[in-house]
């Protein structure tokens, strides 16, 4: 209605995005694979996809008088909310200090803050409807340092839609002081544009303006090689194939012995990801 | 895909032709109003008494029931005063309840509503009062009066020939003798006293039956044009035998403004609560236009004629019910606008139909205090909320420590807010704790997890949409609109659906992705 630019450019917008692709496309009924991170676990071990190491999950309360236990044997670890979207509830633990806990951003949080904010993950705070949830913990990725010039504290993905068995687009997605380690885009993680045929980046995006350089470390983002994009895009059709949904996004983190793992998978993948690309989806869809 | 929508759109046009349909009989063949009447002449009124003392036994009070005159006709009268037995005695031509309890514990309240409308324009004809306060004519005099008798008789008769020769009819000469009275208090004093009389006015009907006009004492309140409170003033009528009508008077020096426009309660010196035991108590009358009365009548003189429509007109049910669906009516129109302006314009608010529940809350307190109350209660909300997250309390017990506390926020400050008649009677706001508290708690959460600048746009869209709901839809307009034109709903309906099927761009998104323009021009 208000520009005939962004049709031009085929540029989806949220409403279209849901009544044209979600609505569309993805079935209700197969939207607990990309909801539950556990489901979504499993699923990949079904088609042979690997995901980060399961530490622990807890569905009720009274088991978290035994995180303690857990958690001493792990110095580093993420604690996250099964149903969690958007990042919400996500704790990145670094390195397990006398004092407390370590997290990305290198602020340091108690136990107690710990216990406190899986009661919260528990009692659905972070889950979409406020319905009880469960606390997964997972191994840290020990991530490729391959895009270690361009993030700062936490773990780089790649993001990648796929529609019924075609990846559409891709972006790396990388964190900054800011997003608190995480690699959000609406929490001001970096959008970086990734050419489909050759993995190499493009442009890069924060808080929807484009930038050059990481406002961290101050590394240029362009013309950087994803390291292993044809093995990247395969993991992606599998998990889309595997999920049923016809258009999702795939988040996963490139671990430097593991290779890649599948994070999440998304039912509702964001649009800013056209912005990051210069190349609305549509136009992507077409060619 | 495409079907879809082609469905929804035909589904819209049969709901908007059902809606326009009906609009258009009731407008053209019905002639019903569009405008809410300007014409007022029907009011709500609610009169509260609230009895301050506390642990009297055995009390028994009565209420004078309003009635019906030449001008005003009553309805829907109904009496709350729980825990009170009700009885209804009729004294001297005026009906009146009498309440009774074994033990007041102070704080009781009796609550009185009506409807009143405005039915003709004479000051009601009765008979002249009966001869029971002729007791000063010269042929019913004591023949050995005492001294003190005896000196009331002259300064009755001293001020009656005064006033005779001063005046040129019974109003203007019961005007001189009220002016008398008032210019010397002693002999006010003196005649009260002697008299045995509880008011002035009733000296001054007893007066004045000695020199043969007949007065009545009269009682009741201002019909104003605009929703207040309002105070119940006594005054005087003289029958004016020309021309056969009673006037009003002012009994005191001091003019009562617009007398003509007061509505009278009862007639006599009674009180309008009395009790045995006098007991302290405080009593309000509060009064609201009504301006769909024109309406409300055309539909009950329609009963016959139409039986359908007037079974099918939401004026028929309770008043209370009505207030209810009035409102009830209005939600649907609030979660379109917000459909409009989260889809089509972006808005981002917290919670979807809260700015909706914002609005409504506005109504009991205004579009200006209710702003400043709710980020008053916000900020405390907030504040709060803070401070015990570092208690590291459960999420479920820490909301509800959040929402006491502001219970007893919204309680002071309805407390101070009492003496400013803010609103009519009880009406209790219930219903924006809630709200407030469900508010607080998605505010919070958005500014824990996500950043601080989404939920300040996240605030500043939920109150600005608030505000819009408001004033476009919580309006005289729009509720007489909706109110007398429910059909009206199903054009909503079809809106929200057409809305639904809208895949076109956000207004924001122009901006969001408006970069890309700049970056493709570059390449």
């Amino acid at each position: 209605m208000f520009s005939s630019y962004l049709k031009k450019r085929g540029i989806v917008g949220i409403n279209s995005r849901n009544l044209d692709y979600i609505f569309a496309k993805n079935n209700r009924k197969y939207y607990p694979f990309a909801d539950s991170k556990l489901i979504t676990k499993k699923l990949a071990d079904e088609v042979g996809v690997n995901t980060p190491k399961l530490i622990a999950e807890i569905s009720w309360q009274y088991e978290l008088r035994h995180l303690n236990d857990t958690l001493e044997q792990h110095k580093q670890f993420v604690i996250k909310p099964d149903h969690g979207s958007g990042g919400g509830g996500i704790i990145v633990v670094t390195d397990t200090l006398p004092v407390g806990f370590k997290k990305g951003s290198n602020d340091v949080i108690s136990k107690q803050d710990i216990i406190f904010h899986c009661q919260n993950v528990l009692s659905g705070m972070y889950s979409l409807g406020g319905q009880s949830d469960t606390v997964i913990i997972e191994d840290l990725v020990k991530f490729d340092p391959v895009f270690e010039e361009i993030s700062f504290q936490g773990v780089p993905d790649v993001r990648i839609v796929v529609m019924e068995g075609r990846p559409i687009m891709g972006m790396l997605r990388l964190p900054t002081k800011r997003s608190d380690g995480k690699a959000n885009l609406h929490l001001g993680g970096i959008g970086v544009g990734i050419d489909m045929k050759t993995g190499q980046t493009t442009h890069a995006v924060q808080f929807n303006k484009y930038i050059e350089r990481h406002p961290e470390t101050g590394h240029v983002f362009k013309d950087r090689q994803v390291p292993m994009w044809d093995e990247m895009l395969a993991i992606a059709v599998k998990m889309q194939e595997a999920s049923k949904l016809g258009y999702i996004g795939v988040d996963i983190v490139l671990d430097r012995e593991r290779g890649p793992l599948v994070l999440e998978i998304n039912a509702r993948p964001g649009i800013s990801i056209q912005i990051a690309n210069n190349c609305g989806l549509g136009e992507a869809i077409q060619q | 895909m495409m079907a879809r929508t082609w469905i929804t759109f035909i589904i819209s046009a049969i709901l908007v032709f059902i809606g326009i349909g009906i609009f258009a009989y009731k407008t053209t063949v019905l002639s019903y109003p569009v405008l809410p009447g300007k014409d007022v002449d029907s009011w709500y009124v609610e009169f509260s008494v609230e009895l301050e003392e506390r642990n009297r036994n055995g009390v028994e009070f009565s209420l004078i029931k309003p009635q019906d005159n030449a001008s005003y006709a009553i309805t829907n009268d109904q009496l709350f005063a729980p825990d009170f037995g009700i009885r209804e005695t009729k004294s001297s031509g005026t009906n009146i309840y009498k309440l009774s309890k074994r033990t007041i514990s102070g704080g009781e309240t009796v609550l009185l509503r009506y409807n009143i409308y405005k039915i003709g324009n004479q000051i009601e004809i009765q008979q002249p009062s009966s001869g029971k306060n002729d007791q000063y004519l010269k042929k019913n005099r004591l023949s050995n009066p005492d001294e003190k008798t005896k000196i009331v008789y002259e300064t009755i008769d001293s001020i009656l020939e005064d006033a005779e020769k001063k005046s040129s009819g019974p109003v203007s000469f019961t005007k001189q003798v009220i002016k008398a009275l008032g210019a010397d208090e002693d002999v006010a004093q003196l005649l009260t006293e002697e008299m045995n009389a509880n008011t002035k006015e009733s000296v001054l009907v007893r007066i004045l039956a000695a020199a043969k006009i007949d007065v009545r004492t009269a009682n009741g309140f201002e019909l104003k044009h605009e929703n207040s409170s309002v105070d119940i003033k006594r005054w005087i009528e003289v029958y004016n035998k020309g021309a056969d009508r009673w006037d009003r008077i002012s009994s005191s020096k001091k003019d009562i403004e617009n007398l003509d426009d007061y509505y009278v309660w009862w007639f006599g010196d009674r009180d309008i609560f009395n009790n045995s035991l006098e007991l302290k108590n405080s009593s309000k009358v509060f009064i609201k236009l009504n301006n769909d009365s024109s309406l409300m009548r055309q539909i009950w003189l329609e009963k016959n004629a139409n039986p359908f429509v007037h079974f099918i007109s939401l004026q028929t049910l309770p008043l209370e019910q009505q207030f209810v669906v009035q409102i009830l009516l209005l939600l649907p129109l609030g979660a379109l606008l917000i459909s409009f302006f989260r889809q089509v314009i972006g808005v981002q608010t917290i919670g979807t139909f809260m700015p909706v529940l914002i609005a409504l809350s506005f109504r009991e307190t205004g579009l200006i205090y209710g702003i400043l109350f709710f980020f008053g209660i916000i900020s405390l909300g907030l504040f709060t909320r803070a401070y015990i997250t570092k208690l590291y309390l459960l999420m479920v017990p820490r909301l509800s420590a959040v929402l006491s506390i502001i219970v007893v926020f919204i309680i002071l400050v309805m407390l101070l807010a009492k003496n400013q008649n803010f609103s009519l009677g009880i009406s209790v706001a219930l219903f924006p704790v809630v709200i407030i508290t469900m508010f607080i708690e998605r505010l919070s959460t958005i500014l824990d997890e996500k950043n601080p600048t989404e939920a300040f746009y996240g605030f500043i869209g939920s109150m600005a949409l608030a505000t819009i709901i408001y004033v476009c839809i919580l309006n005289d307009y729009v509720m007489h609109c909706m109110f007398v034109f429910p059909e009206l709903l199903f054009v909503v309906i079809a809106c929200c659906l057409i809305l639904g099927r809208y895949n076109g761009y956000k207004l924001t998104e122009y901006w969001r992705f408006k970069q890309m323009k700049k970056v493709a021009q570059d390449v």
